[in-house]
Order: structure tokens, then C-alpha cells, then sequence
């Protein structure tokens, strides 16, 4: 797991020498101001495959990474994708599969408890969702983001 | 003017990794308007690999993963069958760096992609 | 602030303290750039270069481009400096920022005008093409060690824990506007004297992406997020501590 430091090498300021963090020489490094709940909760949900292909998409996806150069992920729609998260309960030994989409969006999709497919797209600017058990699809807002997780939660 | 793919041909969709996970496939792989498909009666799939490689890969990150294969008739039985039926061409489009691009202008929904997916024969590479 | 924040804000914010340890201010927009990352410096220079005429190259821009963009670490740091009479702008691959000069920090007011002008003339340049957040980071400096002076400090076992070398971070949140705070009373800053050793305050806040459209709040998102700072800044100093910092009110 990458537990990338914020590391601030802007420098306004050094700590003195005793102070200062030496863990970069042994790769150990304490996570982004509030990135580790966000990874805690990534590996927790999607596992080590799905935590790995969001960071992936996150850093090395960049700008215009597809043969018709698209933007790189949205980052409204990885916020939406990560609040979903947090409210979304699996069924039991489900994993997730992660996708970027053409319009940079992620892409969820899992089994139900009837091992029928549940997917949530998330965009930029709103969420797609489609439930192959009774066939219905639509689009919420940001806003419906609970409403939904709470919907398709096992 | 190009007439539309007729039924008896067999296309194929490039997969990449955003595409791929290596147990499911995205539905968005042929979700909305103009889905790019490549035609196998004007370049033959062995072609494909390194035709698509050349075009859609961005190593070391986005790679071609798979071929998606599906018979036009097919893909037209799946629309027509749909709850809101739709009427699916695939319609000739060549590019310069493959003569046998075409596209499938219909809007197709996440609902219909999932009636498509399970009827795709999946390639995996040869080399 | 609201019940449940740990650091309550006092009744009233002074308007000025003496002396100003404000070190550095800096206002910063991350994006995802409509144009390529390489061309973004150049075009945002096109509508400032009036004001902003000067420019300068960067430490971390000697890096390649492909090293800089995967590393989390690196990716949001800024490039090129472009200087000012009163500020300085940065501008990196996925970001910009409006920086106070070091030690001359020059109100609110000024700031909240230049950010004004700032994200009038980054619209014009027309480089932005979703925002991923917006950050607002105040550094303040004590010539000595004011720890003590401070309503949070480490504690073992009940007791104060005082120790010559101390350094704490901790992260906060106020509704939508998230701040990660840290003190420390070693540190070491440079100054047109030469580097002194003392006590800084630093607190970095930023709205992410759900919670900010550069364009459409984003003068209301850098507001909010100074004002917070503030009350978080004077809400932990000491009553007695502020009463030596000669605070003047409206």
C-alpha cells in the first residue's frame, strides 16, 4: 500500500534537525492530511485490486490518456465516488470492479445479493446507476448521492 | 456514401485496462453515441492486435487487454428485443490508421449495454 | 464556530495584532487543465504579465515531466514564480496561487481584491476545466518558544508534556472546509536577517472538489476559509498571550 507523504517541499520553514521526519530513507511515510481515511476506506471496500486501479487511474491517467486525449479523472466525480463509498455496504465477499469511463468518470460494478449486476457510473457533474434485477436505470444529483447508496446497499 | 455493415459481419471493440479488470468488463465499453467498433471482414483479427496496440495503447499505464467480438446480427436482435427497442447499424467509417473502423451511431444505454456484454466473445492476446 | 469544533472562536477577531506573524499567505486552485499541461504557464502569463511581469523558474520544474505527474508528492507543485509589486503567482501543471510576500502580509482586503482580479484574469485564460480544490494555507511565526501560549499542547499521563523540540499535526474539519494544523516550536525560517529558530503556526484548508467551482465560489470558498483560519488562529492563543500581541479591534 503507498503511503505517499505530503511532503512539503515548499519549505517556507525547516524543522530543526531532530525534529525532522528521516522515514523518507527507509519509504515509510505518513499519508496526505486526510488521505488515510480515504485509503483505509478504498482498500477496505474495493480491495487491494480496486484500491490499486483507482490510484492508478488517479496518477497515471493523466491528460489526454486515451487515443483520443481525454481529460484526466474527474476529480468531482472520484469526491462522489468516495462519499458513495462510505455509505455503500457490499454484499458479503463481493468486491467491486473499479473502470475509468471516456468521459473520465469511475465506474462501479458488483453482483447483488442475486448474483445480478449493480452499477453506479459517476461523473462529473452527476451519478448514472442501473440494477440488472429489476432492469431500472437513471441519473441522480450529488445531492441523491445517500439516497442511492442506501438504495442499492445489500 | 458507405451502406451500413451488413448483419452477416463479425466487429470487434478494442479493451483496454481502464476497460478490464481482469474478472469483469465495463458496461460503459459500449454505453452512448457513436461507439468506434472495427470491421474483421476488412482487417482480420491476428491484424487487430497491433493495429489497436499502435492506436489506443499508452504504456506503461493504459493497455490493450482483450478484443471484443459480436456478430452485427446479433447486436441488432439485442436491440430490437430491448424493452424500448432500438434499431442498432454499424455504419462503415474509415480512418487513416484503420481502414476497417466503423461506428455504431445509436445511442445505446448502460441497460442495453448490459443485454450486449454477455454475448461478446472476448480475445485475449496472442503475443 | 460550530458546537463540536474543539477550538471554540473568540466573541470578537481583532482586526490587527503587532507584531504580525503572518509569514506567508497563499490562495491556490487545483484543476484538471483543459489545455496541455506544458502550454498552461504560458497562457496564464498572457493575461497577467501586466502586473506580473516577472517570471522564475522553479527547483522542481528540472524534473521530468512523467516522474513530476506520477508522484503524488510532486504533481501539485508549482513550477514558475511570476513576481510582483505586492504578490507573487505560481503556476504549476494542475495549479495557480496567489502568495503574500515573505513578511508582508498586506490585509484582507488587499488579498481579497488581487484574488479578485487573479481568478478574473485565470477565467480569461481559459486553462481550467473542472476544479479539484480550493486552498487557502496561513504560516505564522513566533520569534520564540510559544507553545505554552497556545490552548493546545501534548499531554502525558494528565501532565503537560514541555519539551524544548515539539511538533504537532492534526487535521480538522469545519462543514465543508477541511484544515490540517501543525505547531511546532522548532523552527527554523529564513528572514532578510538571517534564519531564525522559533514557534510556527501553520494551517492548510482546502474545499475539495464537491464543494468548490473556482469560478462560481470560488471568492466566497477563499473567504470562508480565511475567516475560519482566523477564528481558529485567535481561538488558540492564550487571553493573556493575545493581550501582548496589542489587538486592535473595529
Amino acid at each position: 500500500m503507498n503511503t505517499a507523504l505530503n511532503y512539503d517541499t515548499r519549505r517556507e520553514y525547516d524543522l530543526t534537525k531532530d525534529l525532522q521526519d528521516l522515514a523518507s530513507w527507509t519509504g515509510l511515510r505518513p499519508a496526505m492530511p486526510s488521505e488515510t481515511a480515504r485509503e483505509e476506506l478504498l482498500l477496505r471496500k474495493l480491495g487491494p485490486r480496486g484500491w490499486g486501479r483507482v490510484y492508478h487511474f488517479r496518477y497515471f491517467y493523466s491528460q489526454g490518456w486515451s487515443e483520443d486525449s481525454r481529460p484526466p479523472l474527474s476529480p468531482r466525480a472520484l469526491d462522489a465516488f468516495t462519499r458513495f463509498l462510505e455509505r455503500i455496504t457490499f454484499p458479503s465477499g463481493v468486491l467491486p470492479s473499479v473502470f475509468l469511463t471516456d468521459a473520465s468518470g469511475l465506474e462501479l460494478s458488483w453482483e447483488d445479493r442475486s448474483g445480478q449486476s449493480v452499477q453506479v457510473e459517476f461523473r462529473s457533474e452527476s451519478i448514472e446507476f442501473y440494477r440488472a434485477a429489476s432492469g431500472e436505470e437513471g441519473e441522480v444529483s450529488f445531492e441523491q448521492l445517500e439516497t442511492l447508496a442506501t438504495r442499492l446497499s445489500a | 456514401m458507405f451502406m451500413s455493415v451488413p448483419p452477416t459481419e463479425n466487429i470487434v471493440r478494442a479493451v483496454c485496462t481502464d476497460k478490464w479488470d481482469g474478472e469483469r468488463l465495463s458496461p460503459s465499453l459500449f454505453t452512448g453515441r457513436g461507439t468506434s467498433v472495427s470491421r474483421l471482414a476488412i482487417v482480420p483479427l491476428g491484424d487487430h492486435w497491433e493495429m489497436f496496440r499502435n492506436h489506443v495503447e499508452r504504456p506503461p499505464q493504459r493497455l490493450l487487454e482483450r478484443i471484443a467480438e459480436i456478430n452485427v446480427s446479433t447486436l441488432q436482435q439485442i436491440g430490437a428485443a430491448y424493452k424500448d427497442p432500438i434499431e442498432l447499424t454499424v455504419e462503415p467509417k474509415p480512418e487513416d490508421w484503420n481502414p476497417a473502423h466503423a461506428e455504431i451511431p445509436q445511442n445505446i444505454t448502460r441497460g442495453l449495454a448490459n443485454q450486449i456484454l454477455p454475448k461478446l466473445t472476448l480475445h485475449s492476446p496472442t503475443t | 464556530m460550530s458546537d463540536g469544533f474543539p477550538i471554540p472562536a473568540p466573541n470578537r477577531l481583532p482586526v490587527r495584532i503587532d507584531p504580525c506573524p503572518i509569514v506567508e499567505a497563499i490562495f491556490e486552485v487545483r484543476f484538471t487543465s483543459k489545455v496541455p499541461l506544458a502550454t498552461l504557464p504560458g497562457m496564464l502569463y498572457a493575461q497577467i504579465r501586466e502586473k506580473y511581469p516577472q517570471q522564475k523558474q522553479l527547483p522542481v520544474a528540472q524534473l521530468p515531466e512523467q516522474i513530476r505527474q506520477q508522484d503524488p508528492t510532486l504533481a501539485n507543485l508549482p513550477l514558475l514564480q511570476f513576481l510582483g509589486n505586492d504578490f507573487l503567482i505560481q503556476a504549476g501543471p494542475s495549479m495557480v496561487s496567489l502568495v503574500t510576500k515573505p513578511n508582508e502580509y498586506p490585509g484582507w482586503s488587499a488579498i481579497h481584491q488581487e484574488l479578485e482580479w487573479f481568478l478574473e484574469k485565470l477565467k480569461l485564460a481559459d486553462v481550467v476545466n473542472e476544479t479539484e480544490r480550493i486552498g487557502v494555507r496561513y504560516i505564522d511565526f513566533f520569534s520564540t518558544d510559544v507553545l505554552n501560549h497556545f490552548i493546545m499542547g501534548l499531554q502525558v499521563n494528565g501532565q503537560p508534556l514541555t519539551s524544548s523540540e515539539c511538533a504537532m499535526t492534526t487535521v480538522l474539519r469545519q462543514g465543508a472546509l477541511a484544515m490540517r494544523l501543525q505547531i511546532t516550536n522548532s523552527a527554523i525560517i529564513g528572514t532578510k536577517e538571517g534564519p531564525k529558530r522559533g514557534t510556527v503556526l501553520d494551517v492548510d484548508s482546502w474545499f475539495s472538489a464537491l464543494d468548490a467551482k473556482v469560478f462560481e465560489n470560488g471568492l466566497q470558498r477563499f473567504d470562508e476559509a480565511h475567516h475560519t483560519i482566523k477564528s481558529l488562529f485567535f481561538g488558540l492563543l492564550k487571553p493573556e498571550f493575545l493581550a501582548t500581541l496589542n489587538p486592535e479591534y473595529k
